[in-house]
C-alpha cells in the first residue's frame, strides 16, 4: 500500500448468516485503476463488494481518500462510491433517461424531470458514454439485456463518484457488448476513477484490467498486475485450470484451456 | 409526461372528487335538490334539511373521500416499496387485522365503538400484520410468498374477528361480523371523522413524503441503498404509515378492500409509471372511487343497504385476477 | 294408558300440530307433567303459568338479563342449548317453541316423536292474551292464565286513561335503524295508548330498516327506544347515538321501555303498559 492509494481496505472480515465469508482481506488501490475481482464461484466476491459498498456490516477498516467510509454520512458516501448490483433490474417501465438520472439522487436531485444544469449535464455525459443517447426516451422494459446493462452502468456513471463498484457487469452479454462494457470501464479508469469489477472472464480481465484481486475461499489469494496474479501456478491452485497464453497487438491473451 | 400534463391530471382528479362529493351530498333516501343541499350546507334551509346534509351526509362524504384516498395511497406506497403492482393492503390482510383489533377491544369490554381505543387497537393490529408479512416474505419480497402469506393472515384475522364477535355477549354478532368484514359508510357522524382523520392524516403524510425514495427503489433495494436510501427505515415508515391510515380507516368503516389495488394501477400509466409521482393521483382517485362506490350502493335498489365493501370487492377481485393473468409469467418465474 | 298407546297418542298430537296451530283437545284437562321450552318468549310464558315442577328446561336466553323479563326466576331451571340433543335426552311431554327459526331443530324433534307446541310472534295484545290462555290450558292452570289476562286488561285501561290527554306520532326505533311495523306488538301497545306508530309514514308498515335521514325527515314526535345507555358496544347501537338523533331527540322526547319488556308478549305486558303510561304522563306535564 503506497501513499498514492486512494481506496484502502485493512483487515476486512464479513460474516453472513453466522458464517465468515470474507477473511481478513487487505489491499490498497490508486485512482485511475481498472481492477478486476476474480475467483471461483463461492469465493466471496459479491459479499466483499457489498461490504465495500457499505451495504452489509463488516469488521476492519475501509478508507476512501483518507476518510473512513463507515463514518461518512450515507448521502455523501453515495456520492463517493457508486455500486451496480449483479443483474440490476428496473422494476417499472421508466424512460432510460429518468433511470440514469436517478444516479443524481445523492446530489440532491431526486426528480429526473427537474434537473439542474450540472445534473442534466452529468446525465447526458453518462448516456453518451454508454452510447444510449438515441434510446434515452425509450422505456427500459423495451430494451435488450445488453442495453439494460448499459443503462445500469450509465446510472452509476451519472453519480460521477470517484469509486465505481460493479458486480459482473459483463455476465450474459454477447461478445461485442462484453468488449464494449470493458472498454467503457477502462475509459472511466483512465479518466481518473477507481473501477472495481467482479468478473468470471479472466481472459477479459487479463486484457483490460490494470490490477487483479484474486479471492479464494474468502481470502485474498493474490493482488497485483494481471501478469503476476494470473500466472500459471495460481490459476492451477485457485481455479484448477490451465490457460492458453499468447499475445496480440502487444496485449496479453489468456484463454482458459483445460481442467486440471 | 410533462409537468403541464401532470397538473392537468391533478386538476381533473380534484374536479372529479369535488363533483362526486357534491353528488354524494345530494343522494340519499330523502330527496333533496343540489341547490337545497348547498343551501343547507351553508346554514340555510329547514332544521331537518340542515341535519340531513350537515350531520348525516357531510360526514359520510368526508369519510368516503378520506378513507378512499388513504386506501389508494397505501396501495401506491406498498407497490412502490415492493416494486410490484399486485401489492395492496387488503391482499396483505392489513384491514382484516385492523378489524380484528377493533373488534377485540370491544369484545373484551375495553371500549365502545366510539372511543379512541378503537382506532388505536386497529392501527396496532394492522402494524403487526404488515410487519409480520414483510418479515415472513423476507427482504427481497417474492410476490407469490407475499400473497400467500397475506392470504393466510387475512383469513386468520377474519376468522379471529368472527370468533371474537361470537364469544362476546352480543346477540347481534352476525350483523356485526358483516359490518367489520364488508365495510360500510352508512350513517357515520362527525364523531367518526374526528376518530379517524388525525391518524389518517399522519399516516398519509408519512407515505407522501417518501415518493422520491420509491422512485429510487425502482432500481432494487441494493442499488437504492447504494444511492443513499435507508431502505430499512423506509420499510418501517411505510409499514407505520399504512398501519396508521388503514387501521384508523377500518376502525370507522370496516374492511373496504381493493381500492389500494385498483387505483394505483389505473393511475400508473398516467404518470409515466413513475412511483414517485403515483402517490398524489392515487390518493385523489382512491377518494373518487370510494365516493362513487358509496353513491352507487345508495342508488342500487335493495331492501337492506348494500355494504360498500361488497361493491369494491365485486369490482376488485376480477381486476386482481386480470392482473394476475397479466403477471403470470413473472409470478411463476419468481418461484425459481 | 299403556306406554305404547301413550306414544301413539303423542304422535297423533304431533301430526295434528303440523296441520293446525289450534288448541289440541288433549292439552286442556290433565296439564302436561314435564314441559321444556327452547324459545325465549315461551320461556317467559311457561315460568309465569306453570308449576316449577312442570318445567324441565328453558331456552339458552332465558337467563339473559337484557332480553329475559324473568331472568332471575330462570336461574332455578336447567338451561337448554336450544338444539335438539338435550331435549331428546330429557324426553319432555311437550316442547314449547317459536314458529319461526330453528326449523331444523323442530323438524328433528317432531320426527323423534316429541310433541311440540309452537307459538307465533304475537302481533297484538289480543294475540298475547290468546297465547296465555292457550298455555294456561296446556299446563293445566287456566285460572292463572285468566288472572294474568285480567292484569293486562287493567294495565291497558290505565294506559288508555292516561292517553286520552295526549296524542302523537311515535317511532319505535331499535338498533341499526330497525323500525317495528304497524303490525307488531309494540304498535299494538302504542295504539292502545292512542299513539300512532310513525312506521307507516316511512313506508315500513311491515317493519324494516330505516336510514337515519328518513327518520330525521319524518320528524316523529317521540322516539320509542329500548335503552338510554350512552355507550355504543357495537355498530348497530352506534346508530342510536348519532348526533342527528341525539340533537333532535333529547331525553325529553324519548320513550324508553327496556327491551325485555317489549321483545316478547306475556307476563311482562302489564309492566310494559305501565311504563308507557308513566312516560305519557311525564310528557303531558
Amino acid at each position: 500500500m503506497s501513499e498514492a492509494d486512494y481506496f484502502v481496505v485493512d483487515g476486512l472480515c464479513v460474516s453472513l448468516g453466522g458464517k465468515l465469508r470474507v477473511k481478513d482481506v487487505s489491499f490498497g488501490l490508486p485512482r485511475g485503476c481498472l481492477t478486476a475481482l476474480v475467483g471461483p464461484s463461492g469465493a466471496g466476491k459479491t459479499t466483499l463488494l457489498r461490504a465495500l459498498a457499505g451495504l452489509i456490516p463488516s469488521e476492519g477498516r475501509i478508507t476512501a481518500g483518507g476518510e473512513e467510509v463507515s463514518k461518512i454520512p450515507v448521502r455523501q458516501r453515495a456520492r463517493r462510491l457508486s455500486y451496480v448490483p449483479q443483474g440490476e433490474a428496473v422494476h417499472w417501465p421508466l424512460p432510460v433517461r429518468d433511470v440514469v438520472a436517478l444516479g443524481r439522487y445523492p446530489h440532491g436531485a431526486p426528480d429526473p424531470q427537474r434537473l439542474g444544469i450540472t445534473d442534466a449535464d452529468a446525465v447526458a455525459r453518462a448516456l453518451h458514454e454508454v452510447d444510449l443517447m438515441p434510446l434515452q426516451d425509450r422505456r427500459v422494459t423495451e430494451l435488450s439485456g445488453g442495453e439494460r446493462r448499459r443503462v445500469a452502468i450509465a446510472r452509476a456513471l451519472a453519480t460521477e463518484a470517484p469509486i465505481l463498484l460493479a458486480d459482473e457487469p459483463i455476465a450474459s452479454l454477447d461478445p461485442y457488448f462484453q468488449l464494449a462494457v470493458m472498454a467503457l470501464l477502462q475509459r472511466q479508469a483512465r479518466a481518473g476513477a477507481l473501477v472495481l469489477v467482479i468478473t468470471h472472464d479472466i481472459g477479459l480481465a487479463a486484457r483490460f484490467a490494470d490490477c487483479i484481486l484474486m479471492l479464494s475461499e474468502g481470502r485474498l489469494a493474490a493482488c497485483g498486475p494481471p501478469s503476476a496474479v494470473l500466472a500459471p501456478p495460481r490459476l492451477a491452485d485457485v481455479f484448477s485450470i490451465d490457460a492458453y497464453r499468447s499475445s496480440h497487438d502487444a496485449q496479453p491473451v489468456l484463454v482458459p484451456w483445460a481442467m486440471r | 409526461m410533462r409537468a403541464a400534463d401532470r397538473t392537468l391530471l391533478a386538476a381533473l382528479l380534484v374536479g372529479g372528487v369535488v363533483l362526486l362529493f357534491l353528488v354524494s351530498l345530494s343522494i340519499g333516501p330523502v330527496r333533496l335538490s343540489l341547490g337545497t343541499v348547498i343551501e343547507a350546507l351553508v346554514g340555510g334551509g329547514t332544521d331537518v334539511q340542515r341535519t340531513i346534509v350537515q350531520e348525516i351526509r357531510l360526514p359520510r362524504a368526508i369519510l368516503a373521500v378520506t378513507i378512499g384516498a388513504m386506501h389508494g395511497l397505501a396501495g401506491a406506497a406498498l407497490q412502490g416499496l415492493l416494486r410490484n403492482p399486485l401489492a395492496a393492503p387488503s391482499l396483505f390482510g392489513a384491514p382484516q387485522a385492523a378489524a380484528f383489533g377493533a373488534v377485540l377491544v370491544i369484545a373484551i369490554g375495553v371500549a365502545d365503538t366510539l372511543s379512541y381505543a378503537l382506532p388505536l387497537a386497529a392501527i396496532a393490529m394492522a402494524f403487526v400484520s404488515v410487519f409480520v408479512l414483510l418479515a415472513v416474505a423476507g427482504r427481497n419480497a417474492n410476490l407469490l410468498l407475499l400473497i400467500l402469506a397475506g392470504l393466510a393472515l387475512s383469513s386468520l384475522a377474519g376468522a379471529a374477528t368472527s370468533l371474537a364477535l361470537n364469544l362476546a355477549p352480543n346477540p347481534f354478532a352476525s350483523l356485526e361480523i358483516s359490518f367489520w368484514l364488508l365495510g360500510s359508510l352508512e350513517d357515520r357522524s362527525f364523531h367518526h371523522v374526528t376518530l379517524a382523520l388525525p391518524f389518517m392524516a399522519v399516516g398519509a403524510a408519512l407515505l407522501m413524503m417518501r415518493g422520491e425514495a420509491f422512485r429510487v427503489l425502482s432500481l432494487g433495494e441494493e442499488a437504492a441503498q447504494s444511492l443513499g436510501v435507508d431502505v430499512g427505515h423506509l420499510r418501517l415508515q411505510v409499514i407505520l404509515g399504512v398501519a396508521l391510515g388503514v387501521g384508523a380507516a377500518v376502525a370507522v368503516s370496516g374492511t373496504i378492500g381493493f381500492i389500494g389495488l385498483i387505483v394505483p394501477h389505473l393511475m400508473r400509466p398516467l404518470v409515466g409509471y413513475d412511483p414517485g409521482r403515483l402517490l398524489l393521483p392515487s390518493a385523489l382517485a382512491g377518494g373518487a372511487l370510494l365516493l362513487a362506490a358509496d353513491v352507487a350502493v345508495r342508488l342500487i335498489p335493495s331492501t337492506t343497504g348494500i355494504k360498500v365493501g361488497v361493491l369494491t370487492a365485486l369490482i376488485g377481485v376480477p381486476f386482481f385476477l386480470y392482473l394476475v393473468v397479466r403477471q403470470r409469467r413473472s409470478l411463476t418465474g419468481s418461484l425459481a | 294408558m299403556t306406554a305404547a298407546l301413550k306414544l301413539r297418542a303423542i304422535r297423533l298430537c304431533a301430526a295434528l300440530l303440523l296441520s293446525s296451530a289450534a288448541l289440541l283437545p288433549g292439552e286442556a284437562r290433565a296439564g302436561a307433567a314435564r314441559i321444556a321450552s327452547i324459545n325465549m318468549c315461551s320461556d317467559q310464558l311457561l315460568m309465569a303459568l306453570a308449576d316449577p315442577e312442570q318445567i324441565v328446561g328453558l331456552g339458552p336466553y332465558a337467563r339473559d338479563p337484557h332480553l329475559s323479563f324473568m331472568a332471575r326466576e330462570a336461574e332455578r331451571f336447567p338451561q337448554l342449548s336450544g338444539e335438539a340433543e338435550d331435549v331428546l335426552e330429557l324426553q319432555p311431554d311437550v316442547v314449547l317453541a317459536g314458529r319461526y327459526g330453528k326449523r331444523a331443530t323442530r323438524e328433528l324433534l317432531r320426527t323423534k316423536g316429541i310433541k311440540l307446541a309452537e307459538f307465533d310472534v304475537p302481533r297484538s295484545i289480543d294475540d298475547v292474551k290468546a297465547q296465555i290462555t292457550r298455555l294456561g290450558e296446556l299446563v293445566g292452570h287456566p285460572d292463572r292464565a285468566s288472572a294474568l289476562n285480567a292484569r293486562i286488561d287493567q294495565a291497558a285501561d290505565r294506559t288508555r286513561q292516561a292517553a286520552a290527554r295526549w296524542q302523537g306520532r311515535v317511532l319505535p326505533l331499535s338498533r341499526r335503524g330497525w323500525i317495528a311495523g304497524s303490525d307488531s306488538l309494540i304498535s299494538s301497545l302504542l295504539s292502545t295508548a292512542g299513539l300512532v306508530n310513525a312506521a307507516a309514514e316511512l313506508g315500513l308498515r311491515q317493519g324494516g330498516f330505516a336510514s337515519l335521514e328518513t327518520i330525521v325527515a319524518a320528524r316523529p314526535d317521540l322516539l320509542l327506544m329500548t335503552d338510554d345507555v350512552p355507550t355504543a358496544e357495537d355498530q348497530g347501537k352506534a346508530l342510536l347515538l348519532h348526533p342527528a338523533i341525539q340533537n333532535s331527540y333529547p331525553p325529553s322526547r324519548r320513550l324508553v321501555i327496556a327491551e325485555q319488556l317489549t321483545i316478547c308478549g306475556g307476563p311482562m305486558l302489564p309492566q310494559a303498559l305501565d311504563r308507557l303510561t308513566a312516560a305519557i304522563e311525564r310528557i303531558d306535564r
